[in-house]
């Protein structure tokens, strides 16, 4: 009998350490789900998606857009007489942006045709035949056209019926809206060639 | 029976030792747990204020009001608000200068004097912003549009702009091109890379 106060604080100790290391492993399974679950830096840092459709207007913090229309071409004239050529083929974007709070200072800084994982940033060859990478100005739309130079081959791949086009006020496109448009290249006739027009600064 | 009668008063002084122990543990942790309610706040503090802080002091984001037709010494130079005159886009005034469709003029005045120490030959270079308020706050805002092609003088001798050249009083013009969708209640900032994070914001 004198054995028996010895035998219940021991067992009181295994449960006490059972019940640490039961603890303990579930310290470790919450935080395996919350490292395995948390936002990546990638994600908590991406472009925000402002998704819309061709000819509607769209706007995010400080941009907004409306997609008039797409063409595809196999060389491209711009109004201020440069030619596009190239053993692919022209996406000419027609589109109106400006900037909704502030112009000081905005710009297109990120005009990106988006096929499958491959994105294709829009030219800036055409200097100021084209509105990539110009200045915007609050309330009052450039409108004018895009050219992005892609493979030819891409626009018979499943992904060009999935395309996007992406607009953005900077180059850095992190943690800001990114005007995004479907649009289905796969659809569109290929045109021998194709002049676009002046861009011209107006309220729509 | 009278041989387990020890163990029954055996258990009754063991029932309160965890709260004793609870409270031993806090008294022999106390410094340590002080230490980190003090440091854990103090070290989000100082995170936040690094990087937010630096944030703010690299930019115009402490507004210095100052009434309308008030005068105002900031960054070592005098300015007081003269005007602001709205043109709209269809006056004949503004016929030749460039406007965009469906925009108006705004041009705004500013007296500028220089307080130059002795030996100093050229005065502040400044920018102007105009801002749209809706109930004291700013709605939007636009550059001045120096670089947008619209040309327009209101006052031959005014400068265009802050002039660096100038060093006695002078009278600085500045022009803005607004949607005609804009309100009436406009303030004028004027900004000093050397007075960030502060700038003047004077009342129309």
């Amino acid at each position: 009998m004198s054995a028996l106060p010895d035998a219940r604080p021991a067992a009181k100790g295994w449960w006490r350490y059972a019940l640490n290391g039961l603890v303990l492993v579930a310290v470790l399974v919450v935080a395996g789900v919350v490292a395995h679950t948390a936002p990546t830096k990638g994600l908590w840092q991406a472009p925000i998606p402002v998704a819309g459709a061709l000819g509607e207007e769209i706007a995010g913090r400080n941009l907004v857009a409306t997609i008039d229309g797409v063409r595809v071409a196999e060389q491209v004239t711009a109004a201020n007489g440069w030619a596009g050529e190239t053993t692919g083929v022209w996406v000419v974007v027609d589109a109106g942006v400006a900037s909704v709070v502030s112009d000081s200072p905005a710009r297109l800084g990120s005009a990106r045709l988006q096929i499958g994982e491959t994105s294709y940033s829009a030219s800036t060859r055409p200097a100021f035949g084209t509105i990539a990478d110009q200045s915007l100005t609050t309330g009052i739309a450039l409108t004018g056209p895009l050219m992005f130079e892609v493979p030819r081959a891409l626009l018979g791949s499943e992904a060009a019926h999935r395309a996007s086009i992406q607009l953005a006020l900077d180059e850095d496109r992190r943690v800001d809206s990114q005007i995004e448009v479907p649009v289905d290249l796969g659809a569109l006739p290929v045109e021998a060639s194709v002049e676009t027009s002046d861009p011209v600064w107006g309220v729509r | 029976m009278s041989e387990t009668a020890p163990t029954v008063p055996a258990a009754t002084p063991a029932a309160p030792a965890p709260s004793r122990t609870g409270r031993r543990w806090w008294r022999r942790n106390r410094w340590g747990l002080l230490g980190i309610l003090v440091l854990a706040p103090a070290t989000i503090a100082l995170t936040f204020s690094n990087e937010w802080g630096g944030y703010y002091a690299e930019r115009p984001s402490v507004p210095v009001g100052v009434a309308a037709g008030e005068r105002a010494e900031f960054g070592g130079t005098a300015w007081q608000l003269i005007g602001a005159e709205r043109i709209p886009g269809d006056d004949p005034a503004v016929a030749d200068a460039g406007l965009p469709e469906g925009a108006d003029l705004i041009v705004v005045s500013v007296a500028v004097d220089p307080q130059l120490a002795e030996g100093v030959t050229s005065s502040s270079m400044c920018t102007f912003v105009l801002n749209e308020l809706a109930d004291g706050s700013v709605l939007r805002s636009w550059r001045d549009a120096l670089s947008s092609g619209v040309e327009y003088v209101a006052d031959p001798d005014a400068a265009v702009g802050c002039d660096s050249e100038r060093t006695s009083a002078y009278t600085a013009e500045s022009h803005f091109v607004v949607p005609e969708d804009a309100g009436d209640e406009f303030a004028v900032d004027v900004q000093l890379g050397s007075e960030f994070p502060r700038f003047l914001r004077l009342g129309t």
